[in-house]
């Protein structure tokens, strides 16, 4: 699992830079974005323009995250590809996570 | 392919080399997210102490992409395939502590396919898949 993170206008963007989010990374994406909230990152973006495919392991631990941050916080994505948007459409996960073509129109979004 | 999730991926992108040649961009994408929660459920609901493989056959015939999973873990009660499907995925927006972390792989298989069939043979099961040339 490899992810990079950087901080915009208060934001913390998480550039996920492993193509296959499945359940054999799935628990280390859990337990990163989980210790990022407990360490009090309340505005997040995942970057997921170089993900090209993405299962419902992985979509359990960005559900994990959003239940941790609560209503105090947000999670948005940006970048998904095709493949990845379908799984947020199938699951109604796209009324959860607001949907970004970009990472600044998320920032944006989130900037408060 | 071995019990083991650091196998997952590189026996699903297998199986997409196939259905990229065999499919449209959507369905071996489908295809993809099938293969994936299928083999994730059998590994983890599996046997892994028993060592056993999991073996896996695909098929590219005129009409469809046939891939079928062949396995010796404990049989999947039937009744969880029939209510699989779109109804299974429903959930409250405004009640996020309600949503589950887990229990969607089923459904996005019946939901990626055309069919899915689940058969107990004596020691070992077979989930058979199908997605159709044309749809």
């Amino acid at each position: 699992m490899i992810i990079m993170a950087d901080v915009t206008d208060g934001v913390t963007v998480l550039r996920i830079l492993t193509p296959r989010l499945d359940a054999s990374v799935a628990p280390d994406m859990r337990a990163d974005l989980l210790g990022r909230i407990d360490s009090g990152v309340q505005s997040l973006v995942l970057d997921l323009s170089v993900v090209t495919f993405m299962d419902s392991s992985a979509l359990g631990a960005l559900i994990a995250a959003v239940k941790r941050m609560g209503p105090v916080g947000s999670i948005a994505i940006a970048g998904s590809k095709a493949a990845v948007l379908t799984l947020f459409t199938l699951t109604r996960m796209d009324k959860v996570f607001p949907m970004f073509p970009t990472v600044p129109d998320a920032v944006a979004k989130l900037v408060v | 392919m071995k019990r083991d999730l650091g196998d997952l991926g590189r026996v699903a992108v297998g199986i997409n080399d196939i259905a990229v040649a065999a499919l449209e961009e959507d369905g071996a994408a489908a295809v993809d997210l099938a293969v994936v929660e299928a083999l994730t459920n059998a590994i983890l609901h599996g046997q892994a102490e028993s060592g056993a493989l999991i073996d896996i056959e695909v098929a590219d015939t005129a009409d469809a992409l046939v891939i079928e999973i062949f396995d010796t873990a404990p049989p999947m009660p039937l009744f969880l395939l029939e209510q699989a499907g779109a109804q299974k995925l429903d959930i409250d927006v405004s009640d996020l502590d309600s949503i589950p972390e887990s229990g969607r792989g089923l459904s996005l298989i019946v939901l990626s396919m055309d069919h899915v069939s689940f058969h107990n043979e004596g020691p070992r099961t077979r989930m058979r898949m199908v997605r159709n040339k044309l749809r």
